[in-house]
């Protein structure tokens, strides 16, 4: 086998994707990963032979991996977990989707996302009994949706300001939904505090906040392969 | 931050610095009025939660390869009723020894 067809066929493992200049090796995490360049697009990777399995210790430390690549540059695109490819592949799907990656990171540059999450009384109560009528469920599922844009309205009134961008996304059971919101990092301590007051206000809101985490919600769709 | 805080909230002393690692979580104290009641909490923490872990690298992040949806479907489900239950994943799956 020629050394171009080992390279063609060596397996990547992908974290991130970025347009800031990187050490073409570096050790984060106690790995060593790669920045891989395909037309200005740097793809973060290790050099792996197998998939990962989705364990709770591989995911905390892709997570890790993930929050240290984002402190190391401006603007990083996370790759959701368990993506493996060979070299041409990645360079292949990179290259299809150029375009709309470095403008991705144009918009994530210099900016956060911070988690919120509703757990509403009122969420926990309209349960749908399994035993109920197609004509129940689908309005449990409806005002429940109406319910996580209430909610998603009442907070992005709070924190208008300061966001750039938004997901909301319905939640289970006890958790009425998650609201993603794309800030600046010079406003994380101002975004905390305009979220204070929903704590006291009528009616009443339980919320989760977590953050900053790396733009994980606010990745481009790429065209499937 | 202000100095003044609502009934169990974690409170924080500014923006994260860029270099340093999240701390560990804060926890929250019990209202200082015992006969005020708690109507909403907000609970701040910069560690990463097992359920923010799961949701953003299983179901955000860029998606490279569709085949990952699907091969981790059966673990999608199990991110789901976490979400709902707050339970660590591992533990809801069977071990040999189980049952």
């Amino acid at each position: 086998m020629t050394a171009d067809a080992r390279t063609r066929r060596k397996l990547y493992y992908v974290y991130a994707l970025t347009d800031q200049p990187l050490p073409r090796r570096l050790v984060v995490g106690g790995r060593i990963l790669h920045a891989v360049d395909i037309v200005g697009v740097g793809a973060i990777v290790e050099t792996s032979r197998e998939a990962r399995p989705a364990t709770e210790a591989a995911l905390r430390e892709q997570h890790a991996i993930v929050v240290a690549l984002a402190r190391r540059v401006n603007a990083l695109l996370p790759v959701r977990f368990g993506a493996l490819f060979t070299a041409a592949e990645l360079d292949a799907r990179v290259k299809s989707a150029h375009d709309v990656i470095l403008s991705a990171l144009g918009h994530v540059r210099d900016r956060v996302q911070m988690t919120v999450r509703v757990h509403s009384a009122a969420a926990r109560s309209a349960r749908t009994s399994a035993a109920s009528s197609g004509t129940a469920y689908l309005r449990a599922r409806s005002e429940r949706e109406m319910a996580v844009r209430r909610s998603a309205a009442r907070i992005h009134r709070a924190v208008a300001p300061f966001v750039v961008d938004e997901r909301v996304d319905a939640g289970k059971g006890a958790l009425q939904g998650t609201v993603y919101h794309l800030i600046n990092t010079e406003d994380i301590g101002p975004y905390r505090a305009a979220l204070q007051p929903l704590a006291l206000s009528r009616p009443p809101l339980r919320l989760s906040v977590t953050g900053p985490w790396p733009v994980f919600a606010f990745v481009p769709e790429l065209r499937r392969a | 931050m202000p100095s003044a805080k609502p009934p169990r909230v974690a409170a924080r002393p500014g923006p994260p610095r860029g270099t340093d690692r999240p701390g560990p979580p804060r926890s929250t104290r019990p209202a200082s009025s015992p006969t005020r009641r708690q109507v909403a909490r907000i609970v701040e923490t910069s560690d990463a939660s097992l359920l923010d872990v799961l949701d953003n690298l299983l179901s955000k992040g860029v998606v490279l390869n569709a085949d990952v949806i699907l091969a981790l479907a059966n673990v999608d489900l199990v991110y789901l009723r976490l979400s709902a239950l707050l339970v660590a994943a591992d533990r809801l799956l069977p071990q040999d020894d189980d049952r």
